[in-house]
């Protein structure tokens, strides 16, 4: 079972809310950030590309599905 | 034109830990590369994914259930998601670079796991009568739980081995660096001795005790 799911069963609603963001925030913030790779924050997350030709085509699409839903992520970034 | 596939990345392990059988975010499978004593684990995913991008939330998720599943079983050294690779060979590239740090970094935290202790400071009672007041009994305020966080931490020990923290908006963070298989006993030993004005996360990997991380020791 998903961790999320397992949380989501065995906790109340306030814990679950703050776990998921815990895991977010370890998921989007933490880890390696690659030398050399190109960060880009939309709406708040950092998108992480390796190799220019990925940024220049990314960043166009990224941009659209971001401008069409760009809610959600600020309400999780308004979460926290 | 279908969107180019690229390489999403999640974790490094030892070449001898690689796990198999799993699933990567949008249900590619997860494929590793290895060179230089350590493996990258990856999954295809196309460029214009919307879980990377509006379904982010979605796509984290995905990819934490991923990281969890190795790190259930094995040292990792995360990525911080979503980090793509153009194609395998910017992976070999990646760990013909970099494979030396990565061996390093996992000998450094082999065995352990990473517990986090928040201690919210709640700023209601401060100061107020002026800006320098404030920020002086905001101040004040965190160094008295910081204190009193280190002497909980270190009756926690030995299953603390190593600790940083960091001060961040709303109160502090405390990074311990705890054996495998112990983080339950250090949970119930802060949870017992603690009034229950902070709250404990965890098991993570243990990301803050790699060389090149560094919260700052305020």
């Amino acid at each position: 079972m998903p961790v999320s799911e397992k949380i989501a069963k065995t906790a109340p609603r306030e814990e679950v809310d703050l776990s998921l963001l815990e895991i977010l925030d370890h998921v989007l913030n933490a880890g390696v950030v690659v030398h050399g790779s190109i960060v880009i924050s939309l709406a708040g997350v950092d998108l992480v590309y390796l190799g220019l030709n990925v940024v220049l085509t990314s960043v166009e699409t990224a941009l659209r599905h971001i401008d069409k839903n760009a809610g959600e992520v600020s309400r999780l970034a308004r979460q926290k | 034109m279908a969107p180019p596939v690229r390489s999403l990345a999640y974790c490094i392990v030892s070449t001898t830990e690689i796990p198999q059988g799993l699933v990567g975010v949008g249900g590619g499978e997860v494929f590793s590369i290895a060179s230089e004593g350590v493996a990258c684990l990856c999954s295809p995913i196309e460029e214009g994914s919307s879980l990377l991008s509006s379904r982010v939330k979605e796509g984290a998720l995905a990819a934490y259930k991923v990281i969890q599943d190795v790190f259930a079983e094995n040292d990792v050294i995360t990525f911080r998601f979503p980090t793509l690779f153009v194609d395998e060979e910017a992976i070999r590239a990646h760990l013909r670079e970099k494979g030396n740090d990565y061996r390093e970094g996992l000998a450094r935290i082999a065995g352990h796991v990473q517990m986090e202790v928040f201690l919210p400071i709640a700023d209601e009672k401060a100061d107020r009568s002026s800006g320098t007041s404030y920020l002086k009994s905001v101040q004040k305020r965190g160094k008295a739980a910081k204190s009193g966080l280190d002497e909980l931490l270190a009756r926690c020990r030995p299953e603390a081995r190593d600790a940083k923290s960091r001060h961040e908006k709303g109160g502090f963070r405390v990074y311990a660096l705890v054996p495998r298989g112990c983080d339950m006993v250090f949970r119930r030993k802060l949870e017992s001795q603690g009034d229950g004005a902070f709250r404990v996360s965890g098991p993570w990997p243990p990301m803050a005790f790699l060389p090149e991380s560094d919260p700052d020791t305020a």
